[in-house]
């Protein structure tokens, strides 16, 4: 073990003195001894003050309510009794260390059955895989950011196809080379130990309780120096096994165990000579293809087969394309040759025994499918696969003696006993009830004394602290006076959570951290995207309160949103209890004011943006960054549809005009070279044209596409680009006449002609045609989202005698009689029909500003006489609430305006009509030189 | 006539020369149809589906049409040279399935599935304004069979229109008028005048004022056929007949259609089932006749003019129709004409110096022709061609009236032709055999002085049959072969 507990608190050390010569950082401002006192738990005995409690942040021990569910009894008892010894470094004081040996491992035991009873015995069940789960486990231990704190196991170089399967022998290897690998380089700040060596895992616990802990550590360890790294049940897994390999076993497993090839296949005979599969799995019975690629590729499955019952089987394989099946090398079905699904079976008399079970199958392309069954004696035909198939992988468990024991009833209530006694209970608060700790409080504290004794007594807790150590908390303790009076600032502030939760091991920030040098080169690319140092290095923290709104400050630090879906390291999660008020720090202590100014919006400069952004003409934005959900026409830079929700606008303008200036190592180019741009807006002048960039930006997903952009090219997807896009269909639950309508602001609709009904509208992809434009279509259509809006079905307009009479019954005959659709300059359709002598025309237009979109309906009626009792019908719900006057929620999804008029009877009313609640719009005529005319507009959105 | 039609003429005339350059063609070559009618390409755009489905012309001479995919497209340069790409202006998007156009009186008119509809450029960009819904009386259960074919302008200004039977789920509801004929009034009132159509893929008005439809084999269609369609029939399918019951039918319930008849004894139960003027037997002369146009050109697209051409989906071909009127009922004989297009025909329209345009879709149902979809054209090189011109019914027998004339000797020997006669049933089954087949013989042949006439004397005609004619000894004057030596008349009524 190349690091002890003196080393790291000495690398803090070093490190906060370390730039001494230099201007002093905040970070070496910060006495040491606060970290202590914070890590070191000293607040759980010595009482503090709430000002003091909120500066310090103490690190709460780990939960022990469920530990007999986590831990072995071997390595509690191991870990009592020598505690420094078993984890340097571990924050945990010897309690025991004034007793007799004897005393002392009767009372271990009495705690060990105490813990072992709280959540306890430790399952143990024999957690079966396959080398591709630790192959996985080995490659997202490495690349999400584990390294980052602990210790890598192996060197970045190994790793570089870390995508394959591992054998037992290469597991062997393994752990021959995963000594003295690497250099102690502390984290700057860190509080904690850093690079501590998760060797001993394998003897801690299993699988399932370590998967459970890295996938919600904070669960366990709430003081989240540990962080979530968003992993899922599945990838929890996977690291758990690579952490635990130490325990693993070749076992034999239920199942059958495959390879997958890809390779061209393009003989009739599928030929596996010479290839290495690029990953294994097992499956429980072959009635299916495991994943693949779409052609051209293959698979072995091989199992021991077990008969128990002596007899002749037949084994029926169906296969696209070919396939052939062995038992013990006998080939017992051929399916060779190119050909759709197809079944051949053999027949072979077996006795009992063990058998080797072999199926190969290939697929050159087109359509492709395999199943494998067998019939035999006192079996039906069925799937291969059951228990009879067994096949070989890596089996973890731990020995059975380290994991068996049986609380005794009188020691778990001596160890509740002790817990209690020995104070754990102040550390390890839910486990018992126990009285406060009768510690003096904090800032009473003798610190010559005590714990901090030069030789603490051996009753009291021994922390094995060094004299550097002791004489930081001293120091520490004598402040704790001042620390009521003064409150960190917040630059202070943001200092001490960066450096409690390290997260200057992956970022930079005031010219300190980022990786460390033997930790750069396993940050890496997700695929093959050549971003340089950007796509791999999480980004410097310098003003990071200017760049980001807070917003987007939130999302990404308690929400786990990721902006950079090429970079592998993750954005740890600590949860707002610990980070939250970072979030409002970096703000204040980094924004400003004026960088928060948005530029002014107008259509025109929408236009303009949409020039700059796009190639041809443009800037060309769209050749390295992504857009919504298109690709780049180069490398995958981050998503152009995100940039003005997350940035803050002077920003977003410093990095246009300098790229360099906020990013030293940005590979993104500077347009405005001596202040002009080779675009012709405004003359080539950066203000105007970063505006106007904004502006078009700020349409977020409501952007119309920029020239130049490549949009793939699915079959029949209907892209909507300078105007709007049209397409009759069958549309369910609509009608067989419904015209879906695809707006440039990506805010589509369908109105039934049969109905004259706007019936739906969703935003994003507008639609794919395929269903009534292929082979002899006539589907039922749906938009492709299912975050549809429904509109209230049937008529929109009725003449009631008043307010109380019901809306017609949509399946009844309405009267509408459609008179067809005009087009406006924008290419905008308008829907016109006759209703009781008026001539009714909507015309439903999107509109836009920032980040949002709506749905304007206008509405314009003709008629003969001034109709006194015709209504609107703007929405029907299951709940609808009045937000404002003429705005209406509906179903807690949408929002209705409508027009308020000044007269009671001019206003929208909600009315119930059993389950459901219904906006009525009184509409008022006005003479004119024609007849009597209505115009109104309702506005929609969601 | 402008620069561009003068320069096509000349070249038509060029190609004519060419063609006739060529070595003689025998009774297999399809070169034998090219030598008189040359099939002009003119592809598409790339990236533009072309699955044309009405065609027509506006007053400058642009060709306008009508795509499946809801479309309509303004060909800029309909006489362009072969091979030369189609330049196309997008008219209209977003309608549902119109498969037909027509131009009147300034207005586009074209049937979606749910209504007859007429469109509108205001403004002179060549882009649609107003789309107005002439008549949507009729509904749409949703099953993608129930095309509309149309409209027609008849002399009073109705306009016709045709309408499919759906084939499986109706997820909207049945409803009816499906398998009719309907006129529209100017006044967008819906006539309903014809019913037990099936799948009516073509209508049209004759020059003298009747309008006729084709039809394509299935259950309740023993052949495809090209019928006459007047107000009050019924031409056999049953699907609709349930709309026959309403009060928008003027006429009687037809009665319900016995199943398993011949053909000419359904009338025995169903006085106005209406037998057709043409049955195309099937695959013989094609399997789904579509759109067609008579020939008008007064000769100048060859020795047809007044004749019907009907386009056949499947074959990708264009059939050859003589009609005449026989006891009040019109009927005659088909011929194959010009095979070898792309895709399926199923539009026909005629340019403006007597090409006829062939707009051609097979999406879903499959065609001869490599393409799926397309426009082409189809010239006169000037080349006449051997043909069976006309064949008449006669009392006791036919006359045959040929394009050139032809060897007289052996035009009077009966072991020239070949003749057989059946006919169908109509059946719910999907098409008919051809039954009560009989071989018929020549009894006498009188050829005209002029070889252009061979009067055939001809024993055991029957009514409501095909008679199939052969002439594999028929040689021209000059020892050609016939073009296609193969005539069907189908022979409903006998002249007296």
């Amino acid at each position: 073990m190349s690091l002890t507990a003196l080393g790291w608190w000495l690398g803090i050390w070093t490190c906060m003195v370390a730039p001494a010569d230099e201007t002093p950082s905040l970070y070496t401002a910060i006495p040491p001894g606060e970290a202590l006192l914070s890590e070191r738990g000293c607040l759980s005995c010595h009482a503090a003050t709430p000002e003091v409690e909120s500066r310090l942040h103490p690190n709460p021990a780990p939960h022990l309510d469920q530990v007999g569910a986590r831990l072995s009894p071997t390595y509690m008892r191991r870990y009592l009794t020598d505690p420094h010894a078993t984890r340097p470094g571990t924050r945990m004081p010897d309690l025991l260390a004034g007793l007799t040996d004897s005393e002392r491992s009767e009372r271990i035991e009495d705690l060990v059955h105490f813990l072992v009873s709280r959540g306890g015995p430790l399952a143990n069940p024999t957690t079966a895989v396959t080398g591709d789960a630790l192959a996985a486990g080995r490659r997202l231990y490495h690349e999400v950011g584990c390294i980052a704190c602990h210790q890598p196991v192996e060197p970045a170089a190994a790793l570089e196809h870390v995508m394959g399967t591992l054998s037992a022998a290469q597991l062997a290897e393994m752990s021959e080379e995963d000594e003295g690998l690497f250099e102690v380089e502390p984290i700057p700040g860190a509080w904690v130990p850093t690079d501590v060596r998760l060797d001993d895992l394998a003897y801690r616990t299993t699988v399932p309780a370590l998967a459970r802990f890295l996938a919600n550590p904070n669960a366990v360890r709430p003081g989240a120096r540990m962080p979530s790294l968003d992993l899922t049940d599945r990838e929890a897994e996977q690291i758990a096994v690579y952490l635990l390999r130490d325990r693993a076993e070749r076992t034999r497993t239920p199942g059958i165990g495959f390879e997958y090839f890809e390779a061209p296949f393009d003989t009739p005979v599928g030929s596996f000579e010479d290839l290495s599969p690029v990953r294994r799995g097992s499956m429980t019975q072959i009635d299916r293809l495991p994943d693949h690629r779409p052609d051209h590729f293959g698979f072995r499955f091989s199992a021991t087969m077990a008969i128990l019952e002596a007899g002749s089987y037949r084994f029926f394989v169906t296969s696209d394309d070919g396939s052939r099946l062995w038992i013990d090398d006998e080939l017992v079905v051929a399916n060779d040759g190119f050909h759709p699904m197809q079944e051949r079976s053999g027949q072979i008399d077996l006795g009992a025994g063990a058998y080797r079970f072999v199926v190969e199958s290939f697929e050159r392309d087109g359509g492709e499918g395999l199943r494998v069954d067998w019939e035999g004696p006192g079996r039906e035909r069925s799937p291969v696969g059951g228990e009879s198939f067994t096949h070989e992988g890596l089996g973890f468990r731990l020995p059975e003696e380290e994991v068996s024991l049986s609380p005794d009833a009188a020691r778990v209530e001596r160890g509740q006993q002790h817990f209690v006694e020995l104070g754990c209970a102040s550390c390890h608060p839910g486990v018992v009830d126990a009285p406060a700790a009768s510690a003096p409080a904090l800032g009473r504290l003798d610190p010559r004394r005590g714990c901090l004794a030069a030789a603490p007594a051996a009753t009291l807790p021994q922390y094995a602290l060094d004299a550097v150590e002791r004489t930081a908390l001293r120091e520490a303790i004598g402040q704790v006076a001042g620390w009521q009076q003064t409150a960190p600032t917040a630059e202070e502030r943001v200092v001490r959570t960066l450096a409690r939760h390290q997260c200057l091991a992956c970022h930079r920030r005031d010219d300190l951290g980022s990786p460390r040098d033997d930790r750069r080169s396993y940050f890496v690319i997700r695929g093959d995207a050549e971003l340089g140092d950007e796509g791999r290095i999480p980004p410097h923290l310098d003003h990071v309160g200017n760049k980001l709104r807070p917003s987007s400050l939130e999302s990404v630090l308690l929400e786990s949103s990721r902006v950079r879906p090429y970079m592998a390291a993750r954005m740890p999660q600590y949860g707002a209890e610990h980070v939250g008020e970072l979030i409002t720090d970096l703000i204040a202590v980094d924004a400003r004011p004026e960088d928060a100014i948005e530029p002014p919006f107008t259509a025109e400069s929408v236009q303009q943006g949409r020039q700059l952004v796009g190639t041809d003409d443009g800037l060309g934005c769209i050749n390295c960054h992504t857009l919504g959900p298109y690709e780049s026409l180069g490398v995958p830079a981050v998503d152009l549809a995100t940039m003005t929700e997350r940035l803050r606008p002077g920003w977003f303008r410093q990095l246009l005009l300098d790229p360099m200036s906020v990013n030293m190592i940005t590979r993104m180019p500077k347009f405005w070279l001596e202040d002009r741009s080779p675009v012709d807006i405004a003359e080539g002048a950066p203000g105007p044209q970063i505006d106007a960039m904004w502006s078009y930006l700020s349409l977020g997903d409501a952007m119309p596409l920029p020239k130049g952009l490549v949009v793939p090219e699915a079959e029949f997807e209907l892209a909507v680009l300078d105007e709007p896009v049209l397409c009759g269909v069958f549309m369910a639950g609509v009608s067989p006449r419904t015209l879906v309508v695809g707006n440039p602001e990506s805010l589509h609709y369908a109105f039934d002609l049969q109905g004259s009904r706007l019936a739906k509208a969703w935003r994003g992809r507008f639609f794919n045609a395929k269903g009534t434009w292929h082979a002899r279509a006539g589907a039922l259509e749906s938009p492709p989202t299912d975050d549809v809006l429904e509109l209230a079905p049937g008529a929109p307009f009725a003449l009631l005698p008043n307010d109380e009479a019901a809306w017609p019954d949509p399946e009844s005959d309405t009267g509408y009689r459609t008179l067809g659709r005009r087009f406006d300059d924008r290419r905008r359709p308008s829907f016109r029909y006759r209703f009781e002598g008026m001539t009714i025309e909507e015309k439903p237009v999107p509109r836009r500003e920032r980040r949002n979109t709506w749905l304007q309906r206008s509405f314009q009626i003709e008629s003969e006489n001034d109709q006194q009792n015709l209504w609107f019908r703007a929405a029907v719900g299951r709940s609808i609430q009045a937000i404002a006057p003429g705005v209406w929620l509906v179903d807690d999804r949408s929002l209705v305006e409508v027009p308020v008029g000044a007269e009671a009877t001019e206003q929208s009313r909600r009315r119930t009509r059993g389950e459901w609640q219904e906006i009525l719009v009184p509409v008022r005529f006005v003479e004119s030189e024609s007849g009597w005319t209505a115009a109104f507009e309702v506005e929609l959105t969601w | 006539m402008n620069r561009t039609m003068l320069l096509i003429s000349l070249m038509v005339g060029i190609g004519a020369v060419q063609a006739l350059a060529q070595a003689p063609a025998g009774d297999d070559d399809p070169n034998v149809e090219a030598l008189s009618y040359r099939i002009v390409s003119m592809p598409q755009p790339e990236g533009i589906s072309l699955e044309v489905s009405g065609l027509a012309w506006l007053p400058d001479e642009r060709l306008m049409m009508a795509t499946r995919r809801g479309e309509i497209f303004i060909a800029q340069n309909p006489l362009a040279a072969s091979g030369e790409t189609l330049e196309l202006v997008r008219f209209a998007h977003g309608l549902q399935e119109p498969l037909g156009l027509l131009v009147h009186d300034g207005w586009i008119y074209c049937v979606q599935r749910g209504e007859l509809s007429r469109l509108r450029d205001v403004d002179g960009d060549d882009r649609v304004d107003e789309i107005e819904t002439v008549c949507d009386t009729w509904r749409v259960s949703g099953n993608y069979h129930e095309y509309n074919f149309g409209p027609r302008i008849d002399a009073e200004g109705n306009f016709w229109i045709t309408t499919n039977k759906p084939f499986g789920g109706e997820p909207f509801g049945r409803v009816d008028w499906r398998g009719w004929a309907l006129r529209i009034t100017p006044d967008g009132e819906m006539i309903p005048t014809a019913c037990g159509l099936r799948s009516p893929a073509g209508i049209e008005i004759s020059p003298w004022g009747d309008a006729f439809y084709t039809d394509n084999q299935g259950e309740w269609c023993g052949a495809s056929k090209l019928s006459h369609l007047e107000p009050g029939d019924f031409h056999g399918h049953p699907w609709g007949l349930p709309s026959a019951r309403r009060e928008e039918w003027a006429y009687d319930y037809p009665g319900d259609p016995p199943n398993g008849k011949l053909m000419p004894d359904v009338v025995q139960d169903i006085p106005t089932f209406k037998l057709p003027a043409v049955w195309f037997p099937y695959d013989k002369m094609g399997k789904s006749p579509a759109g067609m146009t008579w020939d008008q050109s007064g000769g100048r697209f060859g020795p047809f003019s007044g004749q019907l051409f009907v386009g056949d989906q499947h074959h990708a071909s264009v059939m050859r129709v003589f009609l005449e009127r026989v006891n009040g009922h019109w009927q005659g004989a088909c011929f194959p004409f010009r095979s070898g297009f792309q895709s399926g025909a199923l539009r026909l329209a005629w340019g403006p110096d007597a090409q006829l345009f062939v707009g051609m879709t097979n999406r879903g149902w499959g065609s001869r022709g490599n393409q799926t979809d397309g426009l082409q054209r189809l010239e006169w090189t000037g080349h006449v061609p051997f043909e069976v011109r006309e064949m008449q019914a006669r009392p006791h027998g036919f006359r045959l009236v040929f394009t050139v004339p032809v060897d007289l000797e052996r035009a009077q020997d009966p072991a020239s032709y070949r003749m057989e006669s059946y006919t169908y049933r109509l059946h719910a089954q999907y098409g008919s055999p051809e039954v009560e087949q009989k071989t018929l013989s020549i009894e006498s042949i009188t050829v005209s002085e002029d070889g252009l006439a061979a009067d055939l004397k001809i024993a055991g005609l029957r009514r409501g049959y095909v008679h199939e004619l052969h002439l594999p000894g028929i040689r021209a004057e000059d020892d050609r072969p016939l073009a296609h030596a193969v005539a069907y008349y189908t022979l409903i009524e006998q002249p007296r």
